[in-house]
């Protein structure tokens, strides 16, 4: 039988800027998550770039990247896991949407998939990696410089399955 | 108010309530791997607009697809997909044609799983069927896309009645989940 889900978790909206934004104490009860960013930056840094946090660990991540910028593409690694790498960040609204699967299973490390669009700056997809069997409990997004601009909205879904 | 659909969610708002709904889930369990699944879905046509598979997979045989396919169809020509990949050191795009929709590529590492959310668009309307998703892993490997968009048709006008997801010259390692989600038109 089927039954109904993509149930709303928590919503953050900034009422004054902030340099990163945290979802905590998230229930062990579904399968998926969906993380669904709209924001904007105080200032625009072309270095710029938004980490993503499971736990608070900031040392057991790892992402796969490609992104189009309208003149170039270009893939990439690194030892971390991220919402948006390459391109920088702008203070004009953007979107990322993260897909993490199998967030609370504790006999893998989580894959998350994420999409990311900066209308005057690129288009981005990422796979991380957390190599931890912990379940995910908690999600952190950390500008590296300036910080998202106040408006800006954080959804977090949990999909059943 | 358009429904969100995987990675296409526009604005990511909430789904109205009971319009994303969870049909099934198949879990490959500690006693053996397998290689396919098969979601039948013909008594859904006039519940969903939509259908949409979320997966975690690993695979017995590293740089292998997970090949989507539908009514069990195999005969050459019956599917086109074109595909943007990211290896970690390159962006290459790729079309091809065939027998079956190579959905995701997977590594071969249990711990380390790929994922995949595939978008399946009026499956049960009659014109050809699109399909389209985001897949990926974070584990570089000598030859595939550890991320990769990729969009494909299956070229019938029939409408779905089985969704098939396959490991292609592998079996799905213990471990790896597939489950296939409605979205019902508001």
């Amino acid at each position: 039988m089927p039954t109904a889900t993509y149930i709303p978790l928590q919503t953050i909206t900034l009422s004054s800027s902030a340099s990163s934004v945290t979802f905590g104490s998230i229930p062990g009860s579904y399968k998926s998550l969906v993380l669904v960013a709209n924001y904007s930056h105080t200032a625009s840094d072309v270095d710029a770039l938004v980490y993503l946090r499971f736990n608070g660990d900031s040392s057991n991540g790892s992402m796969v990247g490609m992104r189009g910028n309208g003149s170039t593409t270009a893939s990439y690694t690194q030892a971390n896991m991220f919402m948006s790498y390459a391109g920088g960040i702008t203070t004009t609204r953007g979107n990322s949407i993260i897909q993490i699967e199998d967030y609370s299973a504790t006999d893998k490390h989580k894959t998350s998939l994420v999409r990311s669009d900066l209308s005057n700056l690129k288009t981005e997809a990422i796979a991380n990696r957390w190599a931890s069997t912990s379940a995910v409990t908690s999600i952190a997004l950390v500008s590296s410089a300036y910080s998202f601009a106040s408006g800006s909205t954080f959804s977090l879904y949990g999909i059943a399955g | 108010m358009p429904i969100p659909l995987g990675i296409l969610a526009a604005a990511g708002v909430r789904a109205a309530g009971g319009s994303y709904e969870h049909i099934q889930t198949y879990n490959v369990g500690s006693s053996g791997s397998i290689a396919s699944v098969s979601f039948n879905v013909a008594s859904y046509a006039s519940t969903y607009q939509h259908l949409q598979i979320r997966a975690v997979v690993s695979a017995a045989n590293t740089a292998q697809w997970m090949n989507i396919g539908f009514n069990e169809v195999t005969s050459a020509g019956s599917y086109y997909s074109h595909f943007i990949r990211g290896t970690g050191s390159a962006v290459n795009s790729f079309a091809s044609g065939g027998e079956g929709l190579g959905a995701a590529y997977m590594a071969k590492f249990s711990s380390n799983p790929t994922a995949a959310v595939i978008d399946i668009l009026d499956p049960f309307e009659a014109k050809n069927k699109t399909v389209r998703a985001l897949t990926g892993n974070a584990t570089a490997e000598t030859f595939g896309g550890p991320i990769m968009l990729w969009s494909g048709q299956y070229m019938s006008t029939s409408s779905v009645t089985s969704v098939e997801i396959y490991a292609s010259s592998t079996t799905f390692n213990a471990g790896s989940r597939i489950s296939i989600y409605g979205l019902k038109a508001s």
